[in-house]
């Protein structure tokens, strides 16, 4: 006889009562699935006394039935650690409670059959949670047996410091030889920065002959762009940098969400403009911009190995890949390149680029370790003209937690102006590197 | 027009006469500190312990509410208390003065201590608050009240004349808006042709400038006795461009810019013009705020606050015509750039409505404008506007005096 899977069965002519059964048995599954939705969530009790009073019961309970003793028996000084499940219905139960040595990570058993026999009092006051409470870390929820996603404060507060190294500084003084600088006053909402180039569009450090001064703040960021020419630019320059000329920017960036437009408007004191080439006084420039990108910042575990210890008895641990942070960034980028000449003090536009070439899309990946000790930042935009760009920032001496040693890296590829033209204007600002040194306090 | 404004602050200061005392105790401000957290993940998670564990572990603690996503939410630290596991001594949420409070007793049930400590650290967004320290709740109302020029707003949902605002549902830190009038940058809804799109954060609002004629918004012309919905139609380029707005460290700013002509062919595109069009490719201005009058913790009064700044302008005057064989076309770039100054002012927050908000700005050699709002209920306002261009070129394309009547409507949901 053939075996005739459920598949099939369902497939066959004329056997509807099956088909409305197994329909039936999904959908109060799944209705099922949905109303028992619960949030598991654990802490450890801070209140002594009931910490006690709950260990004591159960100790005197525990000395009724010898055979259930054993050494991971809990201490009457203990800690405790509670679990609980909250039903989507409101109905909350009892998860799990475990005991832990105080000052030390090690936890003794609780019988789960044993609780069930204390006073339902006592197990209600233990629920209520109306006493003083700890939150538990990663580690321990996992311990009691909470292994799913659990939103924790802990994370939260290693986010915001990934957030804030990448967005402003994570510390109240951040100097760089690169020219980025941030003074951010201790506990205060806001701070100055000051950024060389056009970093958030993808030409940084040496590529823009800019600097951008302004305030800063957990959301927000507006500055005054100026021109700016470093006296050394020509040493560490093999491409043409863009021209630099009076203007703004105004930035944004929140957890999940951020954003900036940048002017700049050759026609203010353009008596001041000082041309890359004095033969032609041409100028490259980006009159606009704006960016809109997701962003978001993920923790990541520290990867080791066990490795074999030659002169010493036992295994060893080698770290591989530090805890750290990861920040993300990814979005759409817009920015017009403009090329003109800068005749009698008159401005004159020869060519932009198109809507089309002027949209590029942006990903930025960075990475920063718990203890700050490296740090990393990749931005690339992709587009008729891609850019890219690398800071790397390492702390060398231990006990100069202070400094910082890392470089910069920029590069694009050229733009041609006018091509179908007689006289094509290309405008290459090739590579771009930057040995740095950053101070942090 | 001064006249009008004298008045006005007589009323105010006749107002400041009665207040009354709140049930909810006010807090010393030499014991206690008070911010109000604005960072969403660390409001969410707030939420999350009050409305989603605590208030289903105790359904029958009615004192301690729900937080809904507009509720401002303000953290009160003790300065007399050292131990870090008891600085945080209250947390208040509400709107519009009703505030529920969380006190110290619950705070450690609902808070684990290392939130609590987290919270402490400030080590996120946050704005200062004074709230917490009004003896009553009009005092309360008027410490937290966001005037008409503000970026942000408590409300879920904004319509008016000038500007619609919404917040998102998932996201109410986030809001979409379009404006149709720039009354801070000196012109009243529909005359530039464009309309800006952006995103509204906290303090920041950034976004698109976009070219739209469809709003054609009929302003009363005072010289001519008539309406008109086509004032600048005729002469004002308009295109595609960027604005913003901040609010950061007491300085409050608006920048707008466009794109501009630069061959015959993109002016032809416009439906009418005379021999010349303008192009406003720069408009901003930089102020910051001084509180002239404003409610003490024990004494109420209206709000006065003056934004003394500088204000900036550009606009490009082109030919329709030229000589260019390729058709570039040449212009002349006319600049405004001078003080700026506001004065805000809004009426004493009593028992209900109706709430005065007005403002007098002046931009030298520029513009004025006057600007009344009457709050007739807590969702409805009233808005009529008075415009006065002094600058001849500007007279070119705008009336001497223009009156524009508008309306706002604050909703929730």
């Amino acid at each position: 006889m053939r075996k005739v899977n459920i598949v099939e069965r369902l497939l066959m002519k004329n056997n509807y009562r099956l088909t409305k059964k197994v329909i039936l048995i999904l959908f109060l599954s799944l209705g099922i699935t949905f109303t028992q939705t619960t949030e598991m969530t654990g802490w450890i009790v801070n209140d002594t006394e009931l910490s006690k009073e709950f260990l004591s019961a159960y100790l005197d309970t525990l000395e009724n039935y010898d055979h259930l003793m054993s050494d991971q028996d809990p201490q009457r000084d203990d800690n405790l650690i509670v679990s609980i499940d909250i039903n989507r219905d409101g109905l909350i139960k009892l998860r799990k409670i475990k005991s832990q040595i105080p000052d030390e990570k090690v936890s003794n058993t609780v019988i789960d059959s044993l609780i069930s026999k204390l006073a339902p009092s006592l197990i209600e006051k233990i629920i209520s949670r109306k006493y003083s409470w700890t939150e538990l870390n990663k580690d321990e929820l996992i311990e009691i047996g909470i292994r799913q996603e659990v939103r924790n404060i802990f994370q939260e507060r290693s986010a915001k410091t990934t957030r804030d190294a990448f967005w402003w500084t994570n510390r109240e003084f951040d100097m760089s030889s690169d020219l980025r600088f941030v003074i951010r006053p201790y506990k205060s909402t806001w701070g100055i920065i000051v950024e060389q180039g056009l970093p958030s569009l993808g030409y940084d450090i040496l590529s823009s002959r800019t600097i951008s001064i302004g305030v800063i703040n957990e959301i927000t960021k507006v500055g005054l762009i100026t021109p700016w020419i470093l006296p050394y630019e020509s040493a560490l320059l093999s491409g043409r940098p863009l021209d630099g000329f009076w203007g703004f920017n105004l930035g944004f960036e929140t957890q999940y969400l951020g954003g900036e437009i940048t002017y700049q408007d050759p026609s203010i004191l353009t008596d001041g403009f000082k041309p890359y080439d004095n033969n032609t006084n041409s100028f490259f420039f980006i009159p606009i911009s704006a960016n809109i990108y997701y962003s978001n910042s993920f923790a990541l575990r520290e990867r080791s190995k066990y490795i074999d210890s030659k002169n010493r008895f036992g295994t060893g641990k080698k770290q591989i890949f530090p805890s750290g942070n990861l920040s993300i960034k990814a979005g759409l980028s817009y920015r017009q390149l403009s090329h003109g000449n800068v005749i009698d003090n008159k401005i004159i536009y020869l060519n932009h680029t198109d809507l089309l070439d002027s949209f590029r899309f942006l990903f930025e990946l960075g990475y920063i370790t718990d203890d700050e000790a490296y740090s990393i930042n990749s931005r690339v935009f992709f587009g008729s003209q891609t850019s890219s760009s690398l800071t790397f920032d390492k702390r060398f001496i231990n006990s100069a937690k202070f400094l910082k040693v890392g470089f910069r890296l920029n590069w694009s590829n050229s733009v041609t102006f006018g091509e179908s033209s007689e006289n094509p204007q290309i405008w290459e600002p090739k590579l771009v590197f930057m040995p740095t040194i950053t101070v942090v306090f | 027009m001064n006249k009008f404004f004298i008045a006005l602050l007589m009323f105010a200061s006749l107002c400041g006469q009665d207040e009354t005392k709140s049930t909810l105790k006010s807090l010393d401000p030499r014991k206690y500190e008070s911010w109000t957290v604005e960072d969403q993940k660390y409001r969410i998670r707030v939420e999350e312990l009050i409305n989603t564990q605590y208030r289903l572990i105790h359904p029958e603690d009615s004192l301690v509410s729900d937080i809904k996503s507009n509720d401002k939410l303000i953290i009160v630290r003790s300065l007399l208390e050292n131990n870090p596991n008891k600085q945080l001594y209250e947390i208040w949420y509400g709107v519009d003065g009703n505030y529920t409070i969380v006190p110290r007793e619950k705070i450690s049930w609902i808070f684990g201590t290392e939130f609590q400590k987290l919270i402490i650290e400030k080590n996120y967004f946050f704005l200062e608050s004074d709230v917490v320290f009004h003896s009553s709740e009009q005092g309360r109302i008027a410490n937290s009240f966001q005037n008409i020029n503000e970026i942000w707003t408590q409300r879920s949902l904004i319509i008016s004349t000038e500007r619609i605002l919404a917040k998102l549902p998932q996201r109410p830190d986030l809001g979409i808006a379009i404006n149709l009038s720039q009354p801070l940058l000196g012109y009243p809804k529909g005359v530039m042709n464009t309309i800006d799109v952006g995103l509204v954060l906290r303090l920041a609002e950034i976004g698109i400038q976009v070219p739209f004629k469809g709003y054609s918004y009929p302003t009363y012309s005072i010289k001519e006795s008539k309406f008109s919905s086509v004032i600048g139609d005729k002469n004002i380029y308009s295109g595609f461009g960027g604005y913003g707005r901040f609010n950061l460290v007491g300085l409050s700013g608006n920048i707008s810019v466009q794109s501009y002509p630069t061959n015959i062919k993109d002016i032809n595109k416009i439906e009418s013009f005379k021999d010349s069009i303008y192009v406003s490719t720069l408009k901003g201005n930089v102020s910051s705020k001084i509180n002239i009058i404003k409610s003490e913790f024990n004494s109420l009064k209206p709000t006065i606050s003056i934004y003394p700044g500088l204000y900036f302008q550009r606009f490009g005057k082109y030919s329709n015509t030229t000589n260019d064989i390729n058709g570039n076309i040449d212009h002349r770039n006319i600049n405004f750039s001078n003080f700026y100054g506001r004065v805000e002012y809004t009426s004493l927050i009593k028992r209900g409505f109706p709430r005065i908000e007005s403002f007098y700005q002046i931009m030298v050699n520029h513009s004025s404008l006057f600007s009344l709002t009457l709050n007739v209920s807590e969702n409805l306002g009233i808005r009529l506007d008075h415009y006065t261009y002094l600058d001849t070129e500007l007279k070119n394309f705008m009336p001497e005096s223009v009156l524009d009547l508008g309306f706002r409507l604050k909703l929730d949901y």
